[in-house]
């Protein structure tokens, strides 16, 4: 039975697919199987799973989250440069943003 | 002075163009109806397909290899079933790079039907920049989609598939049950649903049995639409009847859309009198000179002995003429059925007269209409048939 997997931005990034695959709603990727040839072979895709923080996904499943119908929360991956620290990353861009925000008006 | 031309005598550019798919998503899937399932299912991960294409200049101009940035007017064009669109922009279904690196870049963003691949045909333009001479880049790559089906359903229907029907002798009406199985046993009732549809010879086109109230007179789908039956002495000259079946291993076959790909099987019945011989008795050669009328009868037989009821098809007509010592005979037609009575006054005194039998097919019932094609019907909404 064929899996696609679920991933962050961070592997989407790290194996240049963020223009081949599709983003789902929350912003993660569902990406192929063979994809994950890159981190090793399919016989430990669970060992990969584990270390980009990914979860392996059914046909249906895979279009429920595409569709946005049902969506899934990606565990945290083992390996350091897949982690994505969600709330902090977001407050920081977005105090950033309105500081940028402020500057301009104030020059303005 | 004494002037030449001289020019440079460049060898001509040699072009390829190969495809080759871009990342791990084959360009090859498989469809499994069980589970109505794509794999790899193009609209959640698509496939890519990248053209290379490269020139190799014998003069050494220009450097060998890769040329897919100098692409321009690059365009790719869908081909399904002898069908060729050209892939617009806005085609959801597709995303094609028209610049850069990867120029002719395609994105397939739809699933294939089964057995019946896409083809996509490539076509790029490139300028040769030694003579600007245009080159024409074209090529093809084919997107399949196999059977991946544990069990196929087949249907079967009992009954041939062509059945001629004789309305001398056989019955009227003819029952036709199908039978959806998956390997070799019987699909389960709730997973399987019979759809019955009859070729209207008008509209050209198959109608569901039952559609069209008044003029499905001939057929009748059981309550659980597992038989049909057909009136054969109401069908007319012929009639074809489809069965297709609509199945669902989640047990809502009702949700399924019927497609080429649907179990599908045509059976058709044929009107088509066979070979017969007539002949009549019943009047002596010699006429008693005060008889005013005689009444022959025929007899139609094959070769299985006499019709039995010969004037539900057949229509015996009666001719007369007054003989004559040389040149043709005029025939009147005097008399219609297998037992008239045909006046003697076209008996001449001295040459009689020639009676002369012919049986003719009075045709197939059919719904009696009007010039404009509608068809006429009783107080109750029956309609009217005629020979």
């Amino acid at each position: 039975m064929a899996r696609y997997i679920k991933a962050n931005q961070k592997v989407a990034a790290y194996l240049h697919l963020e223009n081949d695959r599709n983003m789902v709603k929350d912003g993660n990727y569902l990406l192929w199987q063979g994809d994950m040839l890159a981190f090793g072979p399919l016989t430990q895709l669970s060992e990969t799973l584990e270390q980009i923080g990914g979860i392996a996904l059914l046909a249906h499943e895979a279009r429920e989250e595409q569709e946005g119908v049902v969506i899934r929360e990606l565990p945290t991956a083992t390996d350091e440069r897949f982690v994505v620290e969600v709330t902090g990353e977001t407050d920081t861009a977005e105090s950033a943003t309105t500081e940028e925000a402020t500057n301009t008006e104030k020059e303005a | 002075m004494k002037k030449k031309r001289f020019d440079f005598n460049f060898r001509p550019l040699r072009i390829n163009v190969s495809f080759s798919v871009d990342g791990s998503v084959p360009d090859r899937q498989t469809y499994d109806a069980d589970s109505n399932e794509y794999t790899p299912d193009y609209t959640v991960t698509p496939a890519i397909i990248q053209p290379n294409v490269s020139r190799m200049d014998k003069d050494e101009i220009l450097l060998p290899g890769r040329i897919n940035q100098y692409l321009t007017n690059v365009r790719w064009y869908e081909i399904v079933g002898g069908v060729k669109t050209l892939i617009a922009s806005n085609n959801a279904s597709y995303e094609i790079t028209t610049s850069g690196d990867n120029a002719g870049r395609i994105k397939v963003k739809k699933n294939a039907a089964q057995s019946i691949p896409i083809t996509l045909q490539f076509y790029g333009e490139y300028i040769d920049t030694r003579t600007n001479q245009l080159h024409i880049i074209q090529g093809t790559n084919q997107i399949f989609c196999d059977n991946s089906t544990a069990y196929m359903p087949v249907l079967s229907l009992n009954a041939a598939d062509t059945t001629i029907y004789n309305p001398l002798s056989d019955a009227d009406t003819q029952t036709v049950t199908a039978s959806l199985k998956l390997g070799t046993d019987e699909c389960p009732t709730d997973k399987r649903l019979f759809v019955w549809e009859k070729w209207n010879p008008n509209d050209l086109v198959w109608a569901v049995v039952g559609a069209e109230t008044t003029l499905d007179y001939d057929v009748t789908v059981s309550t659980d639409g597992v038989s049909c039956t057909v009136n054969r002495s109401l069908m007319g000259a012929d009639l074809y009847l489809r069965c297709r079946a609509k199945y669902d291993i989640n047990g809502n076959p009702g949700s399924v859309a019927l497609g080429d790909a649907s179990p599908c099987k045509v059976i058709s019945f044929v009107r088509r009198l066979p070979k017969f011989e007539f002949d009549y008795f019943g009047v002596p050669t010699n006429i008693p000179a005060d008889l005013m009328a005689v009444a022959p009868f025929a007899k139609i037989w094959n070769a299985n002995g006499d019709l039995p009821i010969p004037e539900r098809e057949l229509l015996a007509l009666w001719y007369i003429a007054t003989n004559q010592a040389s040149g043709s005979l005029s025939y009147n037609l005097v008399a219609q059925g297998m037992n008239p009575t045909i006046p003697t006054a076209a008996l001449s005194q001295i040459y009689g007269a020639v009676i002369g039998l012919d049986v003719i097919d009075i045709g197939p019932v059919a719904a009696m209409e009007d010039g404009n094609g509608v068809v006429f019907e009783d107080g109750d909404g029956n309609v009217l048939l005629i020979h």
